[in-house]
């Protein structure tokens, strides 16, 4: 569904956030990607929606990322920010989710009755009118995610989904993440979560890939973790 | 700072009216956009002492305010958000220009004081129709007529990025000031020696969260192709709108209506 190969993002200032990265997501596939402050997750998740400059391939289906195919890949592949309030910047919950479809140029019939439909099943349509300054961190975070779904992506990338988030709200994410069917990536440091969500772990450490492997052999190994720089389950 | 924030909050607010169903609201957004233009230019053009030729403009804004249920208090409280600019310019006119202009019941009105009242009336009626228009034209329709009347990409792109930087400049300068004041030790505020490196750090991370928002926007395919997105065609009321709002902000420009009816009340109480 998602394929990587040799991607390579460096910034103006000459630091090398990722050293050429190959990677390959299944169809329905949820990976995790952990790794220290650093290690090159957000830069990782950005550019492969070409919103940092990259070098290397990246294609998701039939789709290969440029200049011509951007807004494809975009509309293919949503990302939820670490900060929801990053991404939610309108003047009502019904506009922030609207903002992508009106950037596709979705009639606004189609938009009224797919946001709707998109926050019922969410089950935060009692939002629909209200301004995101208001809402609680877990109510954000899910809004935040209907933002995305309602593009109808087939890949999801997530940045510290749990970041913010009280024990009660990261529970009714992880039931939430359970039920989608998209292929996901999802940057966290949240071991314990990763290990509940996903399947598959990535780890990356400098920007390069340190291990890849099933999230409950890898997650648990605590050599290979503490040599990634994070803290293996106990 | 908490007071800046809740003010900005305040600037946002308007823009959540613009979802009422009223008969304004449901005007083409070009419609509205053109009527506020050429009302703003009118009103601009008028000479520096021509304050009653102004009056009559007043009018638009009264009667758009009542058609579209946009309580009078709370644009009017925004409007005075811009009096400060306007009062510094105009009463440096008032203080330099003494050149006498009339006498009202024997006391002397200088040049300088009537441009003085004249700029400040015409401040407040161009940013009231400009806050009109904000509070019944959602800001995405706005700006999406603003790209297909073919107003110049960076313009439409500095306004949308001004317009929601605002929040993020000032949701920063809150959480940094209640960071400031739960480690200083007084409540005077900000402390003079501290504002230069207090407005260094504010301005960086402003500039940090707007990286971050305006790749979340890049994300929903914002930047991506102009014109996309559609709007439906203007209407028959659209017109009429036009016409009538246009009609008689360039009536009142050529036309001194005021100067002809107090002509005709001087000559008949005389």
């Amino acid at each position: 569904m998602i394929d990587v190969q040799n991607l390579s993002v460096v910034y103006p200032d000459g630091t090398k956030a990722i050293d050429g990265i190959s990677l390959s997501l299944a169809d329905g596939e949820t990976a995790a990607l952990i790794g220290a402050n650093g290690a090159g997750k957000t830069s990782l998740i950005l550019s492969l929606v070409g919103v940092i400059p990259s070098k290397g391939e990246v294609t998701v289906g039939d789709v290969r990322l440029c200049r011509e195919t951007v807004g494809e890949i975009r509309r293919r592949v949503g990302v939820v920010f670490q900060n929801p309030d990053d991404q939610l910047f309108m003047p009502t919950i019904y506009d922030d989710v609207a903002f992508g479809l009106r950037n596709y140029g979705i009639a606004e019939a189609d938009i009224e009755r797919r946001v709707d439909c998109q926050l019922r099943e969410l089950r935060i349509a009692h939002l629909k009118h209200k301004s995101s300054l208001k809402l609680s961190a877990g109510e954000k975070r899910t809004v935040a995610i209907a933002t995305v779904l309602v593009m109808e992506p087939t890949v999801m990338l997530f940045d510290e989904p749990t970041a913010f988030l009280d024990p009660k709200a990261r529970r009714n994410l992880i039931n939430l993440l359970g039920r989608l069917p998209h292929t996901k990536l999802i940057a966290t440091h949240d071991i314990s979560f990763a290990a509940q969500v996903c399947d598959r772990a990535i780890l990356l450490k400098s920007g390069r890939i340190f291990a890849d492997g099933a999230s409950v052999e890898l997650l648990f190994d605590e050599k290979t973790m503490d040599d990634c720089g994070v803290e293996a389950i106990a | 700072m908490a007071s800046i924030q809740s003010k900005v909050r305040e600037i946002y607010s308007l823009e959540q009216l613009s979802g009422k169903h009223t008969c304004v609201h449901a005007l083409h957004p070009s419609a509205k956009i053109v009527a506020t233009f050429v009302y703003v230019v009118t009103v601009a053009s008028f000479g520096r002492y021509d304050l009653e030729r102004m009056v009559p403009y007043v009018f638009y804004p009264a009667v758009m305010m009542a058609l579209a249920e946009i309580p009078y208090s709370l644009l009017l409280k925004r409007a005075m958000l811009a009096m400060p600019f306007c009062l510094f310019a105009g009463v440096s006119n008032a203080l330099l220009d003494r050149v006498p202009m009339l006498s009202l019941y024997g006391v002397v009105v200088s040049r300088g004081v009537v441009s003085l009242f004249a700029l400040v009336f015409r401040t407040l009626l161009c940013v009231v129709g400009v806050l009109i228009l904000v509070s019944v034209t959602p800001f995405t329709e706005l700006t999406t007529e603003m790209r297909r009347m073919k107003t110049p990409q960076l313009f439409v792109t500095l306004f949308e990025m001004t317009y929601r930087y605002v929040g993020a400049l000032a949701e920063e300068a809150g959480s940094m000031y209640t960071a400031y004041q739960l480690r200083g030790n007084s409540d005077e505020g900000l402390q003079m020696r501290d504002m230069g490196s207090f407005v260094g750090q504010l301005l960086l991370r402003s500039f940090d969260r707007a990286e971050r928002v305006y790749s979340a926007m890049k994300c929903r395919g914002y930047a991506l192709k102009d014109g996309c997105r559609v709007s439906a065609p203007m209407k028959a009321r659209d017109y009429c709108f036009l016409a009538v709002t246009c009609g008689l902000s360039l009536l009142l420009r050529f036309v001194n209506i005021p100067g002809m009816f107090s002509q005709w009340i001087g000559t008949v109480l005389l």
